[in-house]
C-alpha cells in the first residue's frame, strides 16, 4: 500500500474536462514527476490533492486516510505541502516571519497563554524561534532572515518556499515546477536541495516540471499527461522513448521533409 | 368574494408603488454595476451623484428653468460629476489593491455629503423640491388610482434604460466597454482606450443617478444631503441581487428592490429597511453572484 | 549611529514607557486642570477610540478582512451594558466602589460578550465572502442593528437611550483602555496574530501550511467585535446617550478612518490615531462642518498618498508590522 494514492480523479471545468481518470501512487522516499505540455491538467492534479478544488469522481489517500471533500488546511496538517508555480510566500513578511508562520503548529498555547505571556508561551515561541534557524540555515538563507520575501532574488524565494513547506513535516511534497525561472546555476543546487530534502525529511515527492534535465536527472518514476489524461508512466528511459510523449511534445509526424525543411 | 377583491386591488396598488420606487432604483442599480463590471469596483460615492443632481435640479427650477431642461442639466451634471470623480478619486489608484479604491470610493461619499452639508446655498437642513407638475389622477378602477407623477418616472426611467441598452449593445462604445469588462489587458491590447471606456461607464452611470435624483425630487420632494446614502445602498444592494456586473441583473433587481421595499413597508413599515439588509444577507449567502451574475473561480 | 543603545532601550520597553507616559501626561491634565473639563472629556472618548480602531485594526489591518459592521458590535455593547446599569443594577455615579466600578465593569463585560456570540454566529456564516462582498454583508449587519434598535421600544427605540449613569471615569478609562492595548498586541505578537498575517499575505497558501483560515478570521472577528462592544458601552457611560443614529455604517467608516490614518497593521498607529482624530480637532477649535470636511479628506489623501509610509520608515517605533516585537 503506497503513502499516497490517487485513483481515478476526474473534473470538469464548465463542461471542459481538465483531468480524467487520472490516478498515481507516491511511495515514502520516492520522486516521482508528473510532467506533460502546457495546459494538460497538471497543476490541476495538485489542485484536488490539496483540496483546493473538489473533483468529480475518484479517490484520494493519504496513509489510509480518505483526503477527498476535506479542507486545505485539514490535509496539509495530516501530510500534504506544496509549492505554487507562482510562487506563492507572504511577500510583505520577512523570510524568518515566513518560516514562523509555518512552524505554527508548535505554538501549542492558547490564546490566553500568549496574552498573559506565561512559560508555556515562551517555551513555544523559543521552540519556533530555534526551529527557524535550523531551517534557515539547511536552506542557505540564514544571511537572509530579516529581509522580506518578495525582495529576494527569484531562485532564493523558490528555495524559501520549499523550506516554508518542509516547515508542516509533511510525509508527501508537492512542487509546481520548482525550477520554473531558474539559471543553470540555481537548478543544480535544486535538484541537489530536493535530494537532500527527500533523504534528510524522508519524503515522497511529486514534482511538476518542464525542465527536462532535472527530471530526468532527479526521478525514479515519471507519469506523462496530456489533455487531461496520462498517456504514459514508467522509468525515465521508458518515457523518453514511448512514441506517445514524444508525439504529445512535438506533434504527429505527418511527413518527414516538413522536419527536414 | 369582495375581501378577495379587495386584496387584489391593495396588490396591484402597492406593485405599482413598487415598481415606480423600484424604476429609480434600477437606475442607480446600472451605475453601480457597471463601474462594477470594468474596475471591480463598488462606488459608494454613487448615491451622492443623485443628491448633487437633485439640488442642481432644485435650483434651476427655483430659477424658473423649465423641468424638462432642468432634467437635462442634472443628467448632464451627474456625468461630469462622475467623470471628476474617477479622475481626481480613483484614477491614481488603478493599479493599487481594490481594497483602498473601495475606501477612498467611502472617504469621496462622506466629503460629498459632508461638503454640501456645509455649504451655505445647501446646508444641513431639508429642503422642499417646488410643486412644478400638478398632479393629476388617473383612474383605472373604482379603487386603482395611478398619478402622472408616476407615469413620468416609469415612461423615463425604461426610456433611459432602453437607450442604455442600445448603447451597450449597438454601439462602439458599448462593444468596448463589454470588451473592457471581459479583459481590460485584452481590450488595450486590441487598441482600446481603457481609460476612455472607463470616463464613458461612469459618465453613463452618472448621468443615468443624475435622472434618479430628479426623479426622486419630483417623487419625494424632500432634498438633504443624506439622500442620496439610503437610494444608493438600495440600489446597489439591487445590484447585487441582480448579480453585479450584469447589465440586466441591476434592471431587474432594482424593479424587484422597489417592489419587496413597497410590500415590506405595507406589512411593516419599521422593520422594512431591516428586511432589505436581511436579504442582502441571505443573497450573499445563497448565491453570491446574484440571479444573473456569473461564478468565478480564483485561478491557483 | 551613536543613538543605538537609545533606540534598544526604547524597542524593548516600548509599550511600558509609552502607556506610562500616556498616563503620566493624563493625570497630569486631570489633577492640574491644565485643559478644560471638556477636553479631559474629549481625551476620555479618544481612549475609547483608542480601543475601537485597534479593535477594526486587528480585524481589517492584521486579517485583511474587511468589517464595516464595527458600529453594530459597538452598539450591542452600548446598548446592553446601558440596560444593566441603568435598568437592571440602578448604578450611580460615585456609589462606592463595588456599585460604582466593579458592576459597571461586569456590565460592560456582559455587553462585549453578547457581542462577541453574535460576532461568532455571523462570522461562521459571512467569513466565507470575500473583499467588497465582506465589506457590503458586514454592513447590512451594522444596519440590521440599527433597525432593531429602532424598533425596541423598551430601549427607547427611535428616541434613543436616555439617562445613562455617567459611569465612566478617567481611572476606569485608562484601566479598560490599557487592558485591551495590551491584550490585543500581545495577540497580534504571538502565533495567532503571525497567522493572522498569513491570511492577510496570501489565504490559499496559508491553508496550503495548515492554517485554518476561516477559524483564524473568526477569532480575529470575535475579539476584535469583543472590545469594540466594549469600547462602545465605555462610551455611551460618558456620553450618557445612545441613539441608534450613532451607530450606523457612517459610523463604522468613521472607525476605519482612524484605523488608516493610524496605519494598517500599526498598533502604535491605532494609538496615535484614536486619540489624535479625536482631540486635535477640538483642540484646534474645528467647527462641526470643518470636521466633517477634514475627516474623509484625510481618509482619501492617507489612503490614496500613504505619507505614513515616510514617518513609518524614519522612526522604527511605530513600525509594528514587519519588524515583530
Amino acid at each position: 500500500m503506497s503513502l499516497l494514492k490517487i485513483s481515478d480523479i476526474s473534473i470538469q471545468f464548465g463542461g471542459l474536462t481538465a483531468v480524467s481518470d487520472f490516478s498515481l501512487d507516491v511511495d515514502a522516499g520516492e520522486i516521482v514527476a508528473l510532467i506533460g505540455p502546457n495546459g494538460a491538467g497538471k497543476t490541476t492534479v495538485f489542485n484536488i490533492i490539496t483540496g483546493i478544488y473538489p473533483p468529480s469522481k475518484g479517490r484520494v489517500v493519504l496513509d489510509g486516510e480518505d483526503l477527498l471533500g476535506q479542507k486545505t488546511s485539514w490535509i496539509a496538517e495530516k501530510g500534504i505541502a506544496r509549492t505554487f508555480q507562482n510562487i506563492r510566500l507572504f511577500k510583505d513578511l520577512t523570510v524568518f516571519r515566513n518560516l514562523e508562520i509555518a512552524f505554527h503548529r508548535l505554538a501549542d498555547y492558547s490564546s490566553l497563554d500568549a496574552v498573559i505571556r506565561n512559560s508555556s508561551f515562551k517555551k513555544g515561541e523559543k521552540l519556533i524561534r530555534e526551529k527557524v534557524f535550523h531551517m534557515l540555515e539547511l536552506f542557505g538563507l540564514e544571511g537572509r532572515a530579516d529581509e522580506l520575501a518578495g525582495n529576494l532574488p527569484y531562485g532564493q524565494q523558490r528555495r524559501l518556499e520549499i523550506a516554508r513547506a518542509l516547515a508542516i513535516k509533511p510525509k508527501i511534497l508537492l512542487l509546481d515546477e520548482p525550477a520554473a525561472g531558474m539559471t543553470l546555476g540555481e537548478i543544480h543546487s535544486l535538484v541537489e536541495l530536493i535530494r537532500f530534502s527527500r533523504d534528510h525529511f524522508s519524503l515522497g515527492i511529486l514534482l511538476i516540471e518542464h525542465q527536462m534535465g532535472l527530471v530526468m536527472n532527479l526521478s525514479e518514476r515519471i507519469a506523462v499527461m496530456n489533455f487531461g489524461k496520462i498517456i504514459s508512466r514508467g522509468s525515465p528511459d521508458h518515457v523518453q522513448s514511448d512514441p506517445n510523449v514524444i508525439e504529445a511534445y512535438l506533434g504527429k509526424r505527418r511527413s518527414s521533409h516538413v522536419i527536414q525543411s | 368574494m369582495r375581501m378577495v377583491l379587495c386584496h387584489m386591488e391593495l396588490v396591484i396598488i402597492q406593485l405599482i408603488n413598487g415598481i415606480q420606487l423600484g424604476a429609480i432604483y434600477a437606475l442607480m442599480a446600472l451605475g453601480y454595476t457597471m463601474v462594477y463590471g470594468i474596475l471591480k469596483l463598488i462606488n459608494f460615492a454613487h448615491g451622492d451623484l443623485l443628491m448633487i443632481s437633485a439640488y442642481v435640479a432644485y435650483f434651476l427650477v427655483n430659477l424658473h428653468v423649465p423641468l424638462p431642461l432642468a432634467f437635462v442639466a442634472s443628467m448632464a451634471t451627474g456625468a461630469l460629476g462622475a467623470i471628476i470623480m474617477d479622475k481626481v478619486a480613483y484614477k491614481p489608484l488603478r493599479s493599487q489593491p481594490r481594497l483602498k479604491a473601495l475606501i477612498t470610493a467611502m472617504g469621496v461619499s462622506l466629503l460629498l455629503e459632508n461638503g454640501c452639508r456645509a455649504l451655505p446655498f445647501i446646508g444641513p437642513s431639508f429642503r422642499r423640491f417646488p410643486d412644478v407638475i400638478n398632479v393629476k389622477n388617473f383612474s383605472l378602477t373604482e379603487n386603482i388610482i395611478i398619478t402622472n407623477i408616476q407615469i413620468i418616472n416609469l415612461v423615463m426611467a425604461i426610456s433611459l434604460m432602453l437607450m442604455l441598452w442600445f448603447i451597450i449593445k449597438k454601439t462602439k462604445l458599448g462593444i468596448a466597454m463589454r470588451a473592457v469588462s471581459l479583459d481590460p489587458k485584452g481590450a488595450k491590447l486590441m487598441g482600446v482606450n481603457v481609460e476612455r471606456v472607463i470616463s464613458a461607464t461612469f459618465a453613463l452611470g452618472g448621468a443615468l443617478a443624475g435622472a434618479a435624483g430628479v426623479l426622486t425630487a419630483i417623487t419625494y420632494p424632500r432634498l438633504s444631503p443624506y439622500m442620496g446614502i439610503m437610494p444608493g445602498l438600495k440600489a446597489f444592494i439591487a445590484a447585487v441581487f441582480g448579480g453585479i456586473g450584469s447589465i440586466p441583473g441591476a434592471m431587474v433587481g432594482g424593479m424587484l428592490m422597489g417592489i419587496i421595499e413597497t410590500a415590506a413597508t405595507a406589512v411593516n413599515s419599521q422593520m422594512a429597511e431591516g428586511v432589505f439588509f436581511l436579504l442582502l444577507l441571505v443573497v450573499l449567502l445563497i448565491r453570491p453572484f446574484g440571479l444573473f451574475g456569473k461564478t468565478t473561480r480564483e485561478k491557483v | 549611529m551613536d543613538s543605538t543603545l537609545n533606540y534598544q532601550f526604547l524597542a524593548k520597553y516600548k509599550w511600558p514607557v509609552s502607556a506610562f507616559i500616556l498616563t503620566l501626561i493624563l493625570i497630569f491634565l486631570d489633577r492640574f486642570q491644565v485643559v478644560s473639563p471638556y477636553i479631559m472629556f474629549v481625551l476620555m472618548v479618544g481612549l475609547c477610540n483608542v480601543i475601537l480602531t485597534l479593535s477594526l485594526n486587528l480585524i481589517t489591518g492584521i486579517t485583511g478582512q474587511f468589517s464595516l459592521g464595527h458600529a453594530g458590535f459597538m452598539a450591542v455593547g452600548a446598548y446592553i451594558s446601558a440596560y444593566l446599569t441603568k435598568v437592571v443594577f440602578h448604578l450611580k455615579p460615585g456609589a462606592g466602589f463595588f456599585s460604582g466600578t466593579v458592576l459597571f465593569i461586569l456590565s460592560l463585560l456582559i455587553g462585549a460578550l453578547v457581542a462577541a456570540v453574535i460576532a461568532y454566529f455571523l462570522g461562521l456564516i459571512i467569513l466565507r465572502l470575500t473583499g467588497d462582498y465582506l465589506c457590503i454583508a458586514t454592513l447590512g449587519f451594522n444596519q440590521i442593528v440599527v433597525v432593531v434598535l429602532n424598533n425596541m421600544d423598551f430601549i427607547g427605540g427611535p428616541r434613543g437611550f436616555y439617562g445613562i449613569p455617567k459611569l465612566s471615569n478617567l481611572w476606569t478609562l485608562l484601566f479598560l483602555a490599557w487592558i485591551s492595548v495590551v491584550f490585543i498586541s500581545r495577540y497580534i505578537h504571538s502565533s495567532r496574530g503571525r497567522n493572522c498575517e498569513a491570511i492577510l499575505g496570501d489565504e490559499i497558501a496559508a491553508e496550503s501550511l495548515g492554517i485554518d483560515s476561516l477559524k483564524v478570521k473568526l477569532h480575529a472577528l470575535v475579539i476584535g467585535c469583543f472590545f469594540a462592544a466594549l469600547a462602545g458601552g465605555m462610551l455611551v457611560h460618558l456620553i450618557q446617550l445612545a441613539h441608534p443614529t450613532q451607530y450606523t455604517f457612517i459610523k463604522s467608516i468613521e472607525i476605519l478612518l482612524m484605523v488608516v490614518v493610524g496605519g494598517m497593521g500599526s498598533i502604535v498607529g491605532s494609538v496615535i490615531a484614536g486619540i489624535g482624530l479625536t482631540v486635535l480637532p477640538e483642540i484646534l477649535r474645528f467647527s462641526q462642518d470643518l470636521r466633517l470636511i477634514l475627516y474623509p479628506l484625510l481618509l482619501i489623501v492617507f489612503i490614496s498618498r500613504d505619507p505614513l509610509k515616510y514617518l513609518q520608515r524614519r522612526f522604527s517605533l511605530w513600525r509594528t508590522r514587519a519588524g515583530g516585537e
